[in-house]
């Protein structure tokens, strides 16, 4: 209904500007003028309003040019001059404060989308900050859990009765804490031998290697070992710093140091069969492991 | 005096002094040209009122001007039906465009004021989110202080 209304509006307006113009040439009698172009303001008014600024600028040039005819009618001695200037005035006074109410309605409107819109990019960031903030809670949540397994783990070392059930006792309940497809190793050397302390998924644990050659430190352990530096491995593959060896079983790895004070006692490896398993939180993670393995290897006076 | 009602009482002065001189001018020599600035009293009263209290000001101004008529003090009644149309027709213009404009603001405002509650509700629950997350930290912080 309101659009029904409006339309008919946008039509007078448009039939007024004719039916104004046509009355300055066919009414016979001046007193009839003034009526007329009074119509202008509605005219003016009308088509600022329903129509935008573009379309009451456009009618107000064209009822001025009307208003000038008139003037000079009113010069010719066939019109009132005082009447036709102040319905001049008048229309011009219309139309500016009509200016200006839409204008100041137009400001408050865009004002108001653009808080809108400030509301909504503001809602956006925040979408966002709260997936960013789930995702880290849940990274933490994992993270917390690992730590919880691990002081459980360590405070369950007291009931091992000696060294050997110690290790295999950390060593196969790590592996259950990054519980994937992976293996991890601790190489403990002492006047050059190697001693190789195993766990991984499907084999609980070897305690010792009677295969010398499963005892041989790979290049990168002994890298390690060197360097006293931890490293990570995403692909074996694309690895140039260290050779394979032929070796199918290990795509990726981690892998750190063990230290008894100053002193690198041994390696402790985390090794998976396929490529990108670890991460830079595995790696702090095993250091914090291999830590715990030094306080162990220290209280029972491995070194 | 407030802008509401210094707008209000600059369009009532326009209406009594239209009206007055509408009585007192010869209606030979200014015509009907003081009526005509009923006009800017309605378009500055469009601002604050609504239309149908505007439509009364100007049935009510009417009155006045056709009691004139009846007086013969205004005798050229038919073009003063066309001045009163015209009156009409803009108050009527004026009108569609605030009910257009008010409708226009309520509806950003509600839309405005449901994202300023659904920002909150998010505030909150990231606020929630943030306390988690510095309580599992700190737990964390204690664990790595232990190994």
């Amino acid at each position: 209904m309101k659009k029904v209304f409006e339309n008919l509006a946008r039509l007078f307006v448009f039939l007024a500007a004719a039916a104004m113009a046509a009355s300055i040439f066919v009414l016979p009698s001046h007193t009839w003028w003034q009526p007329a172009l009074f119509c202008s303001t509605f005219v003016v008014v009308g088509a600022y309003l329903l129509l935008g600024p573009m379309a009451g600028t456009i009618f107000l040039i064209y009822s001025t040019v009307l208003y000038v005819l008139a003037i000079f009618k009113a010069v010719s001695g066939e019109a009132q001059m005082i009447p036709v200037i102040a319905g001049l005035v008048i229309l011009y006074i219309s139309f500016f404060i009509v200016k200006k109410t839409a204008d100041s309605s137009v400001f408050m409107l865009s004002s108001t989308q653009d808080q809108l819109k400030t509301l909504e990019g503001d809602y956006a960031a925040m979408i966002i900050e709260k997936k960013n903030l789930t995702g880290g809670l849940e990274s933490n949540r994992v993270k917390l859990e690992k730590y919880i397994k691990l002081k459980e783990i360590y405070d369950s070392l007291s009931s091992e009765p000696d060294f050997s059930s110690k290790m295999r006792h950390i060593l196969r309940n790590v592996i259950d804490i990054f519980h994937r497809e992976k293996s991890i190793s601790l190489f403990l050397t002492k006047s050059d031998k190697v001693m190789k302390v195993m766990a991984d998924k499907k084999d609980d644990l070897l305690t010792g290697e009677p295969d010398v050659e499963s005892l041989y430190l790979k290049n990168f352990d002994e890298f390690i070992l060197r360097n006293r530096k931890s490293i990570i491995i995403t692909d074996m593959d694309k690895e140039i710093r260290f050779k394979s060896e032929g070796d199918d079983s290990i795509r990726s790895l981690i892998s750190v140091p063990v230290f008894v004070k100053e002193n690198v006692v041994g390696i402790l490896r985390v090794n998976s069969d396929q490529p990108g398993c670890f991460n830079q939180e595995d790696l702090r993670f095993l250091d914090i492991i291999s830590s715990m393995v030094g306080r162990v290897l220290e209280e029972e006076k491995y070194v | 005096m407030s802008d509401k009602k210094s707008v209000i009482f600059i369009s009532v002065l326009i209406i009594i002094a239209s009206l007055a001189m509408s009585a007192f001018l010869p209606e030979s020599a200014a015509m009907h040209a003081p009526f005509q600035m009923i006009v800017i009293a309605v378009i500055l009263l469009s601002i604050h009122m609504q239309m149908k209290d505007i439509i009364i000001i100007v049935m009510l101004s009417s009155a006045v001007m056709w009691g004139l008529a009846f007086y013969e003090i205004v005798i050229q009644t038919p073009q003063l039906i066309a001045e009163n149309a015209v009156i009409f027709a803009v108050s009527f213009v004026l009108g569609i465009y605030e009910t257009g404009y008010r409708d226009e603001k309520r509806r950003l405002t509600v839309v405005a004021n449901y994202k300023k509650k659904e920002a909150d509700a998010m505030k909150t629950e990231i606020a929630e989110l943030n306390r988690e997350n510095h309580e599992i930290t700190e737990k964390i912080k204690e664990y790595k202080k232990f190994f």
